[in-house]
């Protein structure tokens, strides 16, 4: 029953009714993520940056934040980022480490996990769930993480064509099984 | 693994370059590529169902004529599904042009095309471009970078948000800064949770009346228009492009307010308010209070501590912008007169006192922190509905 004389109950009234509804956007501008909330249905709070702006340039060459996800796991809502870094050479570009580490998005002042991927995937265009894991799909390859640890568990799918080595989007999805689209070939992978 | 066609170059010469997934289906994004020599014009955006093609090994000609539905033609880019079964892309008219309207396909049919409307740069020789679309089914929000181009330079894009009006027109409501890296740096997460990941801030508050002479030349100045039309800015004709900057900032210490910090919000709500929200480092979080003050124009109506405004702040963003959204509040407060303001922990007794003491004083808002947004903003309903009456 409701009291209407205590602040949950208006929050019952007011809150669940959908008015304001709380949704959280993570953002990535490519050298910092940014958090911005929404509170109903076109409220806007300016970003606000959530992890360290990176860097953008090193000895060798910069590093950047590529790609950003969110997703659920354990109960608990977490933040896959991934970190690039590029090494210059003679004004060339050559893809170097990149670093994904999954955060707590309730205490963001340190990953809870943390690995490096095969630079072969210097970028990593899209992100999505399988199963219980993460796939990452990048250049030209797609690599298995455990949610919890970050760890790779298996890079199975190679698509890496020395003809068509493009780094041109690859992408995937999940939907009676994973099709993927390079800058050279639609696959299924069963 | 089967393969399915190798697309590129050995048959017909086109790339596959995007997929997404959208409820039965997946669509796909070709284009021909440069150094292709079949006639047919292939590119665009294919609707597939794997489930059709599961066990077949297919030629890509086979592939792209007999398996794949073309919804769309021609030049388009960044699509992005919208939950039930359609996808959302931007779209070129022409080749070497950039993509610079939303076009929708809902599924089954027909593809219905929406441009941005309020888009429109200053400078008549340039031309805007839109990506990464990214679209937010649970509040029906558009997100995309936007990039200004000129045959001298290209500008930062921006990160914006986006609604459909009742027209079905894309306008930009919010612009929420430098997407910086315009095809592959920017992406969104979106995540349906009530994670308190409130920035600490302060909030400077002022209209165009409070400002000087001086200041407002400066913000005109700052943003390429003339002093008339800043005191008329309003959320529907607020370019794009407006963004806080140093100038702004140095504007308001000229008007005597201390935004020692770096400025990070901007707002206007209906009545030509400006909010200017400011970030506190993280070293300030357990300050004493005095480090923290609300202004409205010259005067300081709340002071507190650095944690608490963290909260105050955003309240009185909710409060102010309440009536924008076109929610439950017709009247728009002219002045923020009154402030009910509660320390966490206080009981619930409290709350009503302020309140009560807020209306007997004239305030025509109000304000309440220290408890959750929601019970807060509640709690704000109530003193507006007994005000108004």
């Amino acid at each position: 029953m409701l009291c209407f004389f205590c602040p949950f109950c208006w929050f019952l009234v007011l809150g669940v009714g959908g008015v304001y509804a709380d949704v959280a956007y993570i953002t990535n501008s490519g050298r910092s993520v940014n958090y911005i909330k929404q509170i109903g249905s076109d409220t806007f709070h300016e970003t606000q940056n959530i992890l360290p702006e990176l860097s953008r340039n090193t000895e060798d060459g910069y590093e950047s934040y590529e790609s950003i996800f969110s997703f659920r796991h354990d109960g608990k809502d977490k933040l896959l980022v991934s970190k690039h870094e590029k090494q210059i050479e003679n004004e060339v570009k050559y893809s170097g480490k990149n670093t994904f580490m999954i955060y707590d998005m309730q205490d963001l002042s340190a990953p809870l996990a943390s690995s490096d991927i095969s630079s072969v995937m210097s970028y990593v265009d899209d992100i999505t769930v399988f199963g219980s894991n993460i796939l990452l799909a990048g250049d030209c390859v797609i690599a298995e993480i455990n949610p919890e640890t970050c760890e790779i568990i298996d890079q199975p799918y190679e698509f890496f064509d020395a003809e068509y080595s493009s780094y041109y989007d690859v992408a995937m999805s999940v939907h009676k099984g994973i099709i993927c689209s390079s800058s050279y070939g639609i696959w299924k992978i069963q | 693994m089967d393969r399915l066609g190798n697309v590129t170059g050995r048959v017909i010469g086109i790339s596959a370059n995007y997929i997404v997934s959208s409820g039965e289906n997946l669509y796909i994004r070709i284009n021909k590529s440069d150094t292709a020599t079949d006639t047919d014009d292939i590119r665009g955006i294919y609707m597939i169902n794997p489930a059709d093609i599961a066990e077949l090994e297919i030629t890509a000609y086979d592939f792209l004529t007999n398996y794949v539905t073309k919804i769309a033609e021609g030049y388009t880019y960044s699509l992005c599904p919208d939950g039930k079964g359609g996808i959302y892309y931007a779209s070129a008219a022409e080749e070497y042009s950039y993509p610079d309207k939303i076009e929708y396909w809902n599924g089954r049919s027909n593809s219905i095309v929406y441009a941005i409307e309020n888009y429109e740069s200053e400078n008549i020789n340039s031309y805007y471009s839109i990506g990464n679309l990214k679209y937010d089914t649970r509040n029906k929000t558009m997100f995309a970078s936007i990039q200004e181009h000129s045959y001298a330079h290209s500008s930062l894009p921006l990160l914006v948000a986006m609604k459909q009006n009742d027209s079905g027109i894309f306008k930009i409501i919010r612009s929420l800064g430098d997407a910086y890296e315009f095809d592959s740096g920017t992406s969104i997460a979106i995540i349906e949770s009530n994670t308190n990941l409130l920035p600490t801030a302060k909030i400077e508050l002022l209209s165009p009346e409070d400002l000087s002479p001086e200041t407002l030349s400066n913000i005109a100045s700052e943003l390429s228009i003339s002093e008339d039309t800043l005191k008329f800015l309003t959320p529907e004709n607020l370019s794009p492009s407006l963004e806080p900057t140093r100038a702004i900032t140095d504007a308001i210490k000229q008007d005597g307010y201390e935004p020692v910090y770096k400025l990070n919000t901007i707002t206007v709500n209906d009545s030509g308010y400006y909010v200017f929200a400011v970030n506190i480092p993280d070293e300030l979080a357990d300050s004493p209070a005095e480090d923290v003050k609300l202004y409205l124009a010259d005067r300081t109506i709340l002071t507190g501590s650095s944690a608490k405004s963290s909260s105050l702040a955003y309240g009185l963003l909710n409060a102010l912008e309440l009536d924008s959204m076109g929610v439950k509040f017709r009247t728009l407060p002219q002045k923020i007169l009154a402030v009910a303001f509660l320390q966490a922990g206080q009981p619930f007794s409290v709350y009503l006192a302020r309140i009560i003491t807020a209306i007997l004083s004239g305030g025509s808002s109000c304000m309440l922190t220290g408890a959750s947004t929601a019970i807060s903003l509640s709690l704000c309903a109530v003193f507006l509905m007994l005000r108004k009456k």
